[in-house]
């Protein structure tokens, strides 16, 4: 029961565990023979990611076994906020240890640091992702994750909701209302890497959550967005050769109306 | 920010107290004024030379936060004393904001007037020892008796002198009841003082962070009075040597709220939820409060309102002319918030440190949603004590009302009120947050 994760780039690695710190607290690695995996869901279950690299995309990648660790992330992160670009990033398991080892080495020099990180006892409980995977949506489109950053920091002006609408031939829209007014932002089919539209769909999501996982867009080139009508979106961000980090957001909905007869005038 | 409008200056001069055009029950300024007459042997603008003060300090302790970081600080002495008082120990209500729940107003006022401010100013960052050896001899020496004193469990016999004594009314909305101040030329205890073993822990302790002090050592396990807690970290007695400073009074309450609800929040977290809709109620010098626990994950939110002519809510004119309902809310999601709770201000943490020791020991997290009504009675503001104690009242004393669903606990939580719900739901973030965003379990 031991394994041992080496990346030579610390970038990508960073950017994970940065973004998502930002989304829970402690979490499960799963380290299988083949991949490396780490599915988490927000305490309120409004969201949910994931990630997925395979070992391939690692630069050493040794695991015999299934193995389970429970981590927690806001500490990893000031640990791997402390590497530099260009340091490789090995992590180390051994079984009967109660904590991972950290080691950071830098290219062309015989240095290295070493931290070490317990574990967390955590109970995770098994999220069932089949029925979300099963969603057939009805749009799906590849965007430059940058367009979509724009696309929300624009609408933080006005409200904490972010509209997306996706119609056939047209392409796409974000917008945003609020008291002072309303922006709106076009995308044509053109505009998009790929695309996928039919009929329309359009969603209503709330921007603290999609700030919160797009920290990820500075390492990912290639965002798979799916819509559809009062669904989860689904966004799936390439990371490295084969690895994937899926999103899955619930919507925010009109409020059903609200009996106000017996609210008097003030 | 949102600023209370601003009062026409005329007002109070036309109105001279009779005709009650800021629309307040009673008259602020006559109310004070003669509050401090029977109090006090002079009168309003006047002062007096080379006052000699002896009295129990209840211990009180005050900083000013004009003209930070060089700030005026001094101890709390009665200037007479009072009748009704037999014992050394009966001063201590002076000071004591935890113990003053269902006093009246005006009994407050006094309790605020009757004290002496003794002031002499000195650079906060007193932690810095190069700062320390270059204070004047005269303000080393009244800043080390203050500190003792303020470090005291129980009332201290307490002499002082001071150049001049000088009574000021503020008219100011802003401003507390204040007694008169004066600047001091000396300090004397004249009794040893008792400390209480945890704060005599802390103060020792110069590695001991001032969160770490506050929280755990002091508010946990020693059971402190929340107004001892307060003294000690305004009089910069807690933290790390190189960082113990003096904290103005009015940031040093609000801090501690802040620090205690956070250690908490951080406990309340890791507890289940609770599975029913609560609502609680207080009301207390016409502030009406509702507190409804529901079930699910940390969150907390606070709306309040001042009814039309009440303290902040004046009409703008001077003429009674009703406004809408101004609601200010601030809340703060599972993950808390980083930036200051800018429209309510301080009692936002108070209230919010009175649901979180609920919580805390019932050993259960819920989310939170308040309303606070507050009416035209509340003539004068008197700190946000009275919202900490009069949430802590209504978390403990009464029952809840339960309901079953949210709809109906809002209904019920604007039931008394003035104001009506859809005012509080436009306000409101929170209500319309849950009702809105969708969780994956609908997909799952």
């Amino acid at each position: 029961m031991t394994f041992k994760l080496k990346i030579e780039n610390s970038r990508i690695l960073k950017g994970i565990v940065e973004t998502l710190a930002s989304i829970i607290d402690e979490t499960e690695f799963r380290v299988s023979p083949k991949e490396f995996i780490i599915t988490a869901m927000d305490p309120s279950r409004i969201c949910l990611l994931k990630l997925s690299l395979k070992s391939d995309d690692f630069d050493n990648y040794e695991c015999k076994q299934d193995i389970k660790i429970g981590l927690n992330l806001d500490d990893l992160d000031k640990i791997l906020k402390r590497s530099s670009t260009n340091d490789s990033i090995e992590i180390e398991f051994k079984e009967n240890d109660n904590k991972i080892k950290i080691i950071m080495k830098r290219e062309g020099s015989s240095r290295s640091r070493t931290f070490s990180l317990a574990l967390l006892d955590i109970e995770m409980e098994e999220i069932q992702m089949e029925k979300l995977l099963q969603i057939e949506y009805k749009s799906k489109w590849v965007i430059d994750p940058n367009f979509f950053v724009e696309a929300i920091k624009d609408a933080e002006i006005y409200s904490e909701i972010l509209n997306i609408k996706a119609e056939e031939k047209k392409g796409l829209t974000f917008s945003s209302s609020g008291q002072i007014g309303e922006m709106i932002y076009d995308l044509t089919e053109e505009d998009l890497i790929e695309s996928n539209i039919k009929d329309s769909s359009t969603g209503a999501y709330s921007l603290t959550f999609l700030k919160a996982i797009l920290k990820i867009s500075s390492i990912t080139e290639k965002l798979e967005i799916s819509l559809l009508t009062d669904h989860p979106l689904k966004m799936i961000f390439n990371l490295l050769e084969g690895g994937e980090l899926s999103y899955f957001l619930a919507p925010r909905v009109e409020e059903a109306d609200f009996n106000d007869e017996d609210m008097d005038e003030f | 920010m949102v600023r209370p409008p601003k009062t026409d200056k005329n007002i109070c001069i036309r109105c001279k107290g009779a005709r009650l055009l800021c629309g307040k029950k009673t008259c602020p300024i006559l109310l004070k004024n003669s509050i401090l007459k029977s109090i006090l042997p002079f009168k309003i603008g006047e002062s007096l030379r080379n006052v000699e003060i002896f009295g129990a300090s209840p211990p009180g302790f005050f900083v000013g936060h004009h003209n930070y970081p060089k700030v005026n600080i001094g101890p709390l002495v009665p200037f007479n004393e009072f009748e009704t008082f037999s014992d050394i120990s009966d001063y201590h209500i002076l000071d004591a904001p935890e113990l003053w729940f269902g006093t009246s107003m005006n009994k407050i006022i006094r309790y605020r007037s009757s004290l002496v401010r003794n002031n002499f100013k000195v650079d906060v960052h007193i932690g810095k020892h190069k700062l320390k050896n270059t204070l004047p001899f005269k303000t080393k020496k009244l800043l080390e008796t203050s500190q003792e004193l303020s470090m005291a469990a129980r009332p201290v016999d307490t002499e002082t002198k001071l150049d001049k004594i000088s009574l000021r009314m503020i008219m100011d909305n802003h401003a507390q009841p204040m007694g008169p101040s004066g600047n001091t030329e000396k300090i004397e205890i004249t009794e040893n003082i008792k400390v209480h073993p945890k704060v005599e822990y802390c103060i020792a302790d110069t590695d001991l962070k001032a969160k770490d002090a506050v929280s755990d050592y002091l508010f946990l396990k020693g059971n402190v009075p929340l107004s001892t807690i307060e003294r000690i970290f305004a009089a910069g007695l807690l933290g790390e040597q190189k960082n113990r400073r003096l904290v103005p009074t009015r940031w040093s309450i609000t801090a501690i709220d802040d620090i205690i609800s956070k250690t908490l929040i951080k406990e309340v977290k890791k507890f289940p939820e609770i599975n029913q809709y609560q609502i609680f109620e207080a009301k207390y010098l016409d502030n009406y409060f509702k507190i409804l626990l529901f079930p699910g994950k940390f969150l907390y939110e606070m709306n309040e309102v001042w009814a039309p002519n009440s303290v902040w809510n004046l009409s703008l004119n001077g003429n009674n002319i009703n406004l809408r309902p101004q609601i200010m809310t601030d809340y703060e999601f599972y993950q808390g918030r980083k930036n200051y709770a800018s429209n309510i201000t301080g009692a936002y943490y108070a209230a919010r440190k009175s649901v979180l020791e609920y919580l805390y020991n019932i050993r259960r997290q819920a989310r939170v949603l308040i309303f606070r009504e507050v009416g035209s009675e509340y003539v004068t503001p008197l700190g946000v004590w009275v919202i900490r104690e009069t949430v802590k009242n209504a978390m403990n004393i009464g029952k809840p009302i339960i309901t079953d669903n949210f709809d109906d606990a809002l209904r019920k939580m604007t039931q008394d009120f003035i104001v009506g719900l859809k005012h509080w739901k436009k306000s409101s973030k929170i209500i319309n947050y849950l009702k809105t965003q969708k969780t994956l379990d609908c997909f799952i």
